[in-house]
């Protein structure tokens, strides 16, 4: 028993003194777990962000949607001036016919040239059925058959529509959930809620694609993944939940809104951008709500610079 | 290349703005603070967030760091703090079904085992039984000591605990292992 306590006491102090006792040797025979990439590129990201805070934070371990961003600006460019000039085509006449004389509108017919005002074209435009597209006026063909003259004609004695669009994109259709997702993280979101212009543009594209959308439609389905409702920005961020953190199922502390508890449940990077929404949307009072939880939940989480010093409550 | 930066000097250089010298300290502690956090808490989920929450505190308070212990004791220091704060809050003590079933293992009658010289899977399982079965400081104790690397007086730093109380612990858990696996 004597020998038993000094062989122990042996043992127990080879164990204290070497790292390659005989019990630690058996120990790291154990299986090894390690963490896994995902939880690796968290934190790596978020050391790096510590050390750029300027720098936009992105979901970690994405580098194609980093990639994307990077020519987002001049591909956003060039989509705003082929709006722009669709806008220009398409509303031009209807702003010509209200304030001066209708542009007029050439049919050719076998040589001969009739003249129409362009608002009755125009009306034409946005009642042709969808699956008509001989309804386009034929301008540059010489011989236009009897039928297809008839339509025009017919058309034309309507009388002149409003400008009425198709229910479908009068709503302004959401986007799905996986555009709405890839929107934010690409940055095309906050791009696109940014200030007032951008969502007048986007109103404006809304109104050209549901004209579109009459005409074909494709062209409905391209309105419905480009249109959003300029407001929706905080709703529609609330609902990027991931679904593993709704999995977690956080506990619903009293005091706090149902809005509140559902924000504290997104990533950190689409909660700051909640909150700066908030911040612009003028709702303060909720956006300092938000921040304090935001910092009692993520105390080492580096702020961007306008949250780290909000902006004073208007009197 | 020059001699390889020790993990201080590492910490020090992140401190400073050097985004590389983090990715390399993280490469070399990743997974022994894994696995001390994942053999802590026995809960793979806990043990990604403890992880991330200990590396999150770390870099928050980069530009406090001071070269005044190992760098190591520091980390497993935040991991620990972390780790209690986790038990207190949400689990006491383990599930009485889990302590069960261990239990139930390490109870089997010494007539009913085919051999007594253990395979070395079968010591390797015992180990992992014994330290899953041991009470929580002392299994911390025992994974900060073989896991972490810390000498005595390191483990008392990392759990605000005295130097006998820690020593009290160590020998609790290395006679209940060494009990489990001679049995």
């Amino acid at each position: 028993m004597i020998y038993g306590k000094e062989q122990f006491e042996r043992d127990f102090k080879a164990f204290l003194n070497e790292d390659d006792s005989q019990l630690a040797a058996l120990y790291h025979k154990l299986p090894r777990p390690e963490p896994d990439a995902k939880l690796d590129a968290a934190v790596v990201a978020m050391a790096r962000r510590t050390l750029n805070p300027h720098v936009v934070a992105t979901p970690p371990g994405n580098v194609a949607v980093r990639q994307r961003v990077r020519w987002l600006a001049p591909l956003g460019a060039t989509a705003g001036l082929v709006l722009a000039a669709g806008v220009a085509l398409r509303v031009g006449p209807q702003i010509w016919s209200t304030h001066n004389e209708p542009a007029p509108t050439a049919i050719r017919d076998n040589g001969m040239i009739q003249v129409r005002p362009a608002r009755e074209a125009a009306a034409e435009i946005v009642q042709q059925p969808a699956a008509a597209p001989a309804a386009e006026i034929p301008t540059d063909r010489a011989d236009v058959d009897a039928k297809e003259l008839k339509k025009v004609e017919n058309a034309a004695s309507r009388p002149a529509a409003p400008w009425v669009l198709p229910d479908q994109a009068r709503r302004e259709p959401e986007m799905d959930a996986a555009g709405r997702k890839q929107a934010i993280a690409t940055g095309v979101w906050q791009k696109l809620h940014e200030n007032d212009s951008a969502g007048t543009v986007l109103k404006n594209t809304s109104a050209i694609l549901a004209l579109d959308a009459a005409a074909a439609p494709a062209a409905a389905t391209r309105a419905k993944s480009v249109a959003v409702p300029a407001n929706a920005t905080t709703t529609a961020l609330q609902a990027v939940a991931p679904a593993e953190q709704e999995k977690r199922g956080e506990v619903q502390q009293p005091g706090y809104s149902a809005e509140l508890i559902r924000n504290s449940r997104l990533y950190p990077e689409s909660w700051i951008a909640v909150i700066q929404q908030l911040v612009r949307d003028g709702r303060r009072d909720e956006a300092m709500q938000n921040l304090k939880l935001f910092r009692k939940k993520y105390p080492a989480y580096h702020l961007p610079a306008d949250l780290e010093h909000p902006p004073a409550t208007p009197k | 290349m020059g001699a390889e930066k020790t993990d201080e000097e590492l910490m020090l250089a992140y401190a400073n703005g050097d985004a590389r010298a983090f990715d390399v300290l993280y490469q070399r502690q990743r997974g022994m603070l894994y696995r001390f956090i994942l053999r802590s808490v026995q809960d793979r989920p806990d043990a990604d967030e403890v992880f991330q929450e200990t590396w999150s505190r770390l870099i928050a308070s980069r530009a406090r760091y001071r070269v005044e212990a190992k760098f190591s004791t520091w980390l497993l220091q935040i991991a620990h703090n972390l780790i209690v704060d986790r038990f207190r809050r949400t689990r006491p003590q383990a599930g009485a079904e889990e302590t069960e079933s261990v239990f139930r293992e390490l109870d089997v009658p010494e007539s009913e085992r085919p051999e007594q010289v253990l395979s070395d899977f079968e010591q390797r399982r015992r180990l992992q039984l014994a330290l899953d079965a041991l009470p929580h400081e002392q299994r911390e104790a025992f994974l900060l000591r073989v896991e972490g690397g810390l000498a005595l007086d390191e483990i008392a730093t990392a759990t605000a605990a005295g130097h006998e109380t820690v020593k009290s612990r160590l020998r609790y858990a290395f006679a209940k292992i060494r009990e489990k696996l001679a049995e």
